[in-house]
């Protein structure tokens, strides 16, 4: 099993430069996510990693050695590519390719066969001709292929987005089980960020070729560094409301023009912090309270909108000009047009700066 | 890297050898084309000096017996006159079964195989025609029968063009109400020009080359074309292997200048189905 | 605006615009046909003018299958081809495997090969009578150079070596054309399995025999079929260089057949062998149409 490190690496296309001094490192049999939106470097660096490309500048380690020269014949990786590559073979032939490649010895060769098609459910496949098969099927040789010359380290770019939800989610499912039995160190390339945080024991969020946030999902969520990380993580995404930091009697506060918020504790922290007044406030929906009924410190609203999500709705409050929306569980008794309040629950929104776009809190 | 390194070089290597291998016969003729009859003996590859005595020589018939400036005349005239005769009826007819399907499949195939029966099928019947509707030995005559062969070229080549035309302006434009007539000449045709422009240049490419129809139908030297000129060159004044050369390259080099031009399209033409463009 | 005059020709517009070629095809393709196949069940001869015209039944045909010229003819036409596609075959595969490759000036290289196709035929036998002359050409001069041979060949002029001079020239002439679809074939390939093969661990060789080739099967095929029903048609090159000679060595149908319409002035008898020319070729072409699609199947 191996730890991979990637070092200052950066790559140009033209003029555009896809990824910008990427520092990253996998630990031995961790599972990691690469998340972003189309463009953000990610499917390149997954590339790069596995030898079909190669870093303009940087340097990938596997185990402290430097594989930048090794072809990907060379490197020992699987890879799952979107598009569920298989071979106009059978199953069993598509799976036993690369121990054939390698020369191994028959009874070898059909014992791991044997063993993989069982964990991937494919043993009364093994026969079919792997081109007929449906995709979440062809996805499963794809990555039995792969898996099955107990590669150093595995590669998933985007496997799962060309599935419909329901294989999606049993092949979510399929890939966390596989991880823990196997325990290969993986890097699983995404747009999808629920994908991600189900999946990844740490999440690397890229935007536009920079690393946002490398961190644990929990922490992407709680604590995220800066604006984009804190709108792309999260469904329904955060609400943001433009605020100027103004002091008052010692206690600094946010004017949010329709309402004001208290920073009470957290007072001296921002002030010291911010480097301007203008300043971001995030809150996410399914961290405000709402009610018919007007309590202490509640902002007063008008409902503007309701979306219903299945179990969940997702409630538009216009307060002033300004529009925030509230996640509700359950069956709703609102309506619009309706007066209601809401309240953000403690320490539960962050403050970010305007013009860098990192966070204060 | 060892197995990479060594499919660059082989790469390399195969293809430099290759090159030589196509080039050296083109290049061999042209060096041929500089030397007297004494100096090709002398002189096995490279020529003496770049002299172009053969080339003025074989210009005069009195010199070399053949009529090399009225033979490029005629090719260009047959080759330039067939080739408006197959565009214009192949362009519409391509037209017609790009838009329409006219004919269905079967009338496309059907056309098709004009194009890839052996030509010397033809050479009886298309002589004895030609015979007797007076057309023989006639500017006229041979550049109807070039204009035959090369329809179903310029059909297979425009249908492709008419095809990546979307149907949307077709549509468009009978909408406003603009006669079919108009819908062809006036919105979709503009937009194949270039195509249509390399395809005359294949149909004239293929006129040029074309041996034995010309050899059958042309029978004043006056009025042979080139390759028919070219290939009396031996026999009546000796073996003049330096003019034979010089009037070989000047045959080829319209064809080279023009098959620069088109380079882009000429993949699609020649190789006529074999490509799926 | 050119608002529908006549609604006849707006009606059948699509069949007005196909009239002409109907008719041109008409008389020169179908209506050749139409009288090569009358005028091969008679004796027409033509000096000048026709000077004999009887309807014989099929006494041309009886005459053309004992011909030993003709016999000899159709053996060399199909060895010529026989040899010649898969070499051109096999040659453009290897070429189209070069090019595909990212290498500098492929543009200008894949210019540099048409070459040869366009080159006027007559032209190019020129080129290559040059090449194999035995006193001075550079055949010769090179295979002496390097010790190979002592004396000179008369390559086209010896029975035993003209056939393959001929096969030579058209390797050079026509590998071109087999490159370029293959080349086409393989750039429209995807590359994905080419990458999962990769990380596989697949060498390229084995990449190449496992993925690359079957799925450049139906390309090939195609190519071949193309190329063969062309090699039969061969005839400016053998006119030009050897006209038949020496003896029959390089005879091939397309001679054959205009040496008996034209020399011996025999146009039925041309005719019976046109036709029958025709038929092996239809023939043939039927069976290996037959044979890709089962390979297509599978």
């Amino acid at each position: 099993m191996v730890n991979v490190r990637i070092e200052n690496a950066t790559k140009r296309f033209g003029k555009t430069i896809a990824v910008n001094k990427l520092n990253l490192e996998v630990k031995d049999g961790e599972f990691v996510c690469i998340l972003g939106p189309s463009g953000c470097g990610k499917t390149t660096t997954l590339r790069c990693v596995a030898g079909l490309d190669k870093f303009d500048e940087g340097h990938i380690y596997f185990n402290d050695e430097m594989v930048d020269h090794l072809s990907p014949q060379e490197r020992n990786i699987g890879m799952v590519f979107q598009f569920y590559v298989v071979y106009r073979m059978t199953v069993r032939e598509n799976l036993a390719f690369p121990l054939e490649i390698k020369n191994l010895p028959r009874d070898e060769i059909n014992r791991r066969v044997k063993e993989i098609a069982e964990i991937l459910r494919l043993s009364d496949l093994l026969d079919v001709n792997a081109t007929k098969l449906g995709p979440a099927e062809k996805q499963r040789v794809a990555l039995g292929r792969a898996l099955i010359k107990e590669p150093k380290v595995l590669l998933l770019d985007e496997p799962l987005t060309n599935l419909d939800a329901k294989l999606r989610t049993e092949m979510r499912i399929e890939l966390m089980r596989l991880h823990k039995r196997l325990r290969s160190t993986t890097i699983f390339v995404t747009h999808d960020q629920l994908e991600a945080m189900t999946l990844g024991d740490r999440i690397a969020v890229m935007n536009l070729g920079v690393l946002q946030q490398y961190d644990t999902p929990y922490n992407l969520y709680y604590h995220p560094k800066n604006l984009f990380v804190a709108d792309f993580i999260g469904s329904p995404s955060m609400n943001f409301i433009e605020c100027t930091l103004k002091r008052k009697n010692g206690e600094a506060f946010l004017d949010a023009t329709d309402f004001k918020i208290n920073l009470g504790d957290l007072s001296n922290v921002i002030l010291r912090k911010a480097s301007s007044e203008e300043v971001l406030m995030g809150i996410r929906p399914e961290h405000i309270v709402i009610s018919k009924e007007n309590v202490n410190d509640a902002f007063t609203g008008i409902i503007d909108f309701i979306e219903n999500i299945g179990d969940k709705n997702i409630i538009h409050v216009k307060i002033g000009n300004q529009i925030i929306r509230v996640l509700v569980h359950g069956r709703t008794e609102f309506k619009l047009n309706e007066t209601v309040y809401i309240k953000f629950l403690m320490n539960t929104f962050h403050v970010f700066d305007k013009k860098t776009g990192s966070v204060i809190v | 890297m060892n197995a990479k390194h060594l499919i660059k070089i082989i790469t390399y290597l195969g293809i430099i050898v290759t090159s030589i291998f196509f080039l050296t016969p083109i290049a061999y003729t042209f060096f041929t084309s500089f030397k007297t009859q004494v100096e090709i003996y002398q002189y096995p590859i490279f020529p003496k000096d770049f002299k172009l005595d053969n080339y003025f020589i074989i210009f005069n018939p009195k010199l070399s017996g053949r009529f090399i400036l009225w033979n490029i005349a005629s090719s260009a005239i047959v080759s330039f006159g067939s080739m408006i005769i197959s565009i214009i009826v192949g362009t519409i007819a391509a037209y017609s079964i790009s838009r329409y399907r006219t004919g269905g499949d079967n009338l496309f195939f059907m056309i098709l195989t004009t194009r890839m029966a052996p030509p010397i099928v033809f050479a009886v019947p298309i002589f004895l025609i030609m015979k007797y509707s007076g057309l023989i030995n006639t500017y006229l005559g041979l550049a109807i029968v070039y204009g035959a062969f090369n329809l179903a070229l310029v059909i297979w080549m425009m249908k492709s063009f008419f095809d990546e035309v979307p149907k949307d302006i077709d549509d468009a434009a009978q909408i406003d109400g603009w006669s079919k007539f108009h819908v062809l000449f006036k919105f979709v045709l503009p937009r194949v020009y270039p195509g249509l422009f390399a395809t005359a240049i294949l149909c004239i490419i293929f006129a040029w080359n074309e041996f034995l129809f010309a050899l059958l139908l042309m029978q004043s030297p006056y009025n042979q074309t080139l390759p028919v000129g070219i290939a009396g060159f031996y026999g009546e004044r000796g073996w003049e292997w330096g003019q034979m050369a010089a009037a070989g390259l000047i045959a080829i080099l319209p064809i080279y200048i023009f098959a620069l031009i088109i380079q882009r399209h000429l993949v699609r033409g020649l190789t006529m189905g074999g490509v799926k463009e | 605006m050119g608002v529908a005059k006549s609604s006849s020709i707006e009606r059948h517009w699509n069949k007005l615009l196909i009239l002409p070629t109907m008719i041109y095809l008409g008389i020169f393709a179908f209506g050749s046909f139409g009288l090569v196949l009358f005028l091969s069940f008679t004796n027409i001869a033509f000096r000048g003018e026709i000077s004999r015209f009887d309807i014989i039944g099929v006494e041309n045909y009886a005459k053309a299958i004992m011909d030993p010229t003709f016999l000899t003819a159709l053996k060399n036409t199909f060895i010529l081809a026989g040899v010649a596609v898969p070499v051109e075959m096999l040659l453009g595969l290897g070429i189209a495997l070069m090019l595909n490759q990212d290498i500098k000036g492929r543009r200008i290289l894949r210019s540099l090969f048409i070459l040869p196709m366009i080159t006027t035929p007559i032209v190019v036998g020129n080129m290559w009578r040059l090449m194999y002359n035995s006193e001075f050409g550079l055949i010769n001069y090179v295979l002496m150079s390097w010790g190979i041979l002592s004396k000179p060949v008369p390559f086209l002029g010896l029975p035993e070596t003209a056939l393959w001079a001929i096969i030579l020239v058209d390797i050079w002439q026509w590998t071109p054309f087999t490159t370029l679809i293959i080349l086409a074939g393989l750039q429209a390939l995807p590359t994905a399995p080419y990458e999962a093969a990769l990380v596989d661990g697949a060498s390229s060789w084995q990449i190449f025999r496992k993925i690359t080739l079957p799925m450049l099967v139906p390309t090939l095929l195609i190519a071949f079929l193309l190329r063969f029903m062309d090699a039969i048609k061969i005839f400016d090159i053998v006119y030009i260089t050897t006209f038949g000679g020496p003896g029959l060595s390089t005879e091939i149908v397309g001679l054959t057949i205009y040496k008996e319409a034209f020399k011996k002035l025999n146009l039925g008898y041309a005719s019976a062998l046109t036709v029958l020319v025709l038929f092996i070729v239809i023939i043939l072409s039927n069976i290996v149409l037959m044979i890709i699609n089962k390979i297509m199947r599978r």
